[in-house]
């Protein structure tokens, strides 16, 4: 981050090599429209580089910092998604992954559609720290850093989270 | 605090938080999702562009008002400096005098 704020672009290339992939990940799920994860993930990048002289460590760890720009912009993108779908500027989205293939990869592509449904069908808060954690590996901590909320909440949101995703796909496989 | 065994037993499932959350990750992640090179790449072009560009974001717009203020109001002078001189050019003095005084002098009688 110290490279990063004297302008040095080794610090941020080292920084999309260390955190790219679970942003990317965690923006897949978190967009309406996982097509857009590339992009706000260049966005998330970018703004980290734009503001890195505002990152302070006293108030958290970088990992948290930029998953909890991460979660903002995604919140942006679906807002804005969702008022261009209402004003029908947008189709609704497709669930690509519903479609059956062939057969040796039916069960996997059918527990991903079962996993994305149960996700999206999760209350916000809940989403956004399983997510964190799955897609992210981010401690209890980082996510209640990235999230603004206490470590102990934090953990409630992620018990509840599991144990909705748990029925949910018990009870589709059952 | 609940641990993993104590969460796996409420839900009735033998399996730990973090196996549940290992295999939720593996489920979720597409091949190819650690390669970082295309990203990298776009975000650093992007970044060498910006670095180049002449223009200014909005946001330095707001977080420095007082640069971009002056030059407004600089602006704004230049242009009523021209339009004066320009009036006064094709109306003479009269038109202009009329126009400045016409007003006030109306609320007690006028011209």
């Amino acid at each position: 981050m110290a490279a990063m704020a004297r302008g040095e672009h080794a610090g941020l290339a080292r920084l999309i090599t260390l955190y790219g992939p679970g942003i990317r990940r965690y923006a897949a799920q978190a967009l309406i429209v996982s097509s857009e994860s590339e992009d706000v993930t260049q966005e998330v990048f970018l703004r980290a580089w734009t503001q890195a002289q505002s990152y302070d460590p006293d108030k958290g760890a970088v990992s948290s910092w930029l998953y909890r720009i991460t979660v903002n912009l995604c919140i942006d993108h679906n807002r804005r998604r969702g008022f261009r779908r209402f004003v029908g500027l947008d189709a609704a989205p497709e669930f690509e992954d519903e479609t059956p293939g062939v057969e040796a990869q039916l069960d996997g592509r059918q527990r991903l559609a079962l996993a994305h449904a149960a996700i999206k069908a999760l209350p916000a808060r809940q989403r956004q720290a399983i997510l964190l954690k799955v897609a992210g590996a981010l401690s209890t901590v980082e996510i209640a850093e990235a999230l603004g909320t206490s470590a102990g909440a934090t953990e409630q949101l992620l018990v509840r989270a599991r144990a909705t995703l748990r029925a949910h796909m018990d009870l589709e496989d059952g | 605090m609940m641990t993993d065994r104590q969460t796996a037993k409420q839900d009735g499932s033998d399996m730990s938080d973090g196996e549940f959350d290992r295999q939720l990750g593996a489920l979720l992640s597409t091949p190819g999702d650690a390669d970082t090179a295309i990203l990298s790449r776009a975000v650093l072009s992007q970044v060498g562009k910006d670095s180049t560009s002449a223009s200014a974001p909005l946001g330095a717009v707001l977080s420095e008002p007082l640069p971009w203020g002056a030059g407004f109001l600089g602006l704004l002078l230049i242009g009523g400096v021209f339009g004066y001189l320009g009036s006064t050019w094709i109306a003479g003095d009269g038109l202009l005098s009329w126009l400045t005084l016409g007003d006030p002098l109306a609320l007690i009688g006028g011209f």
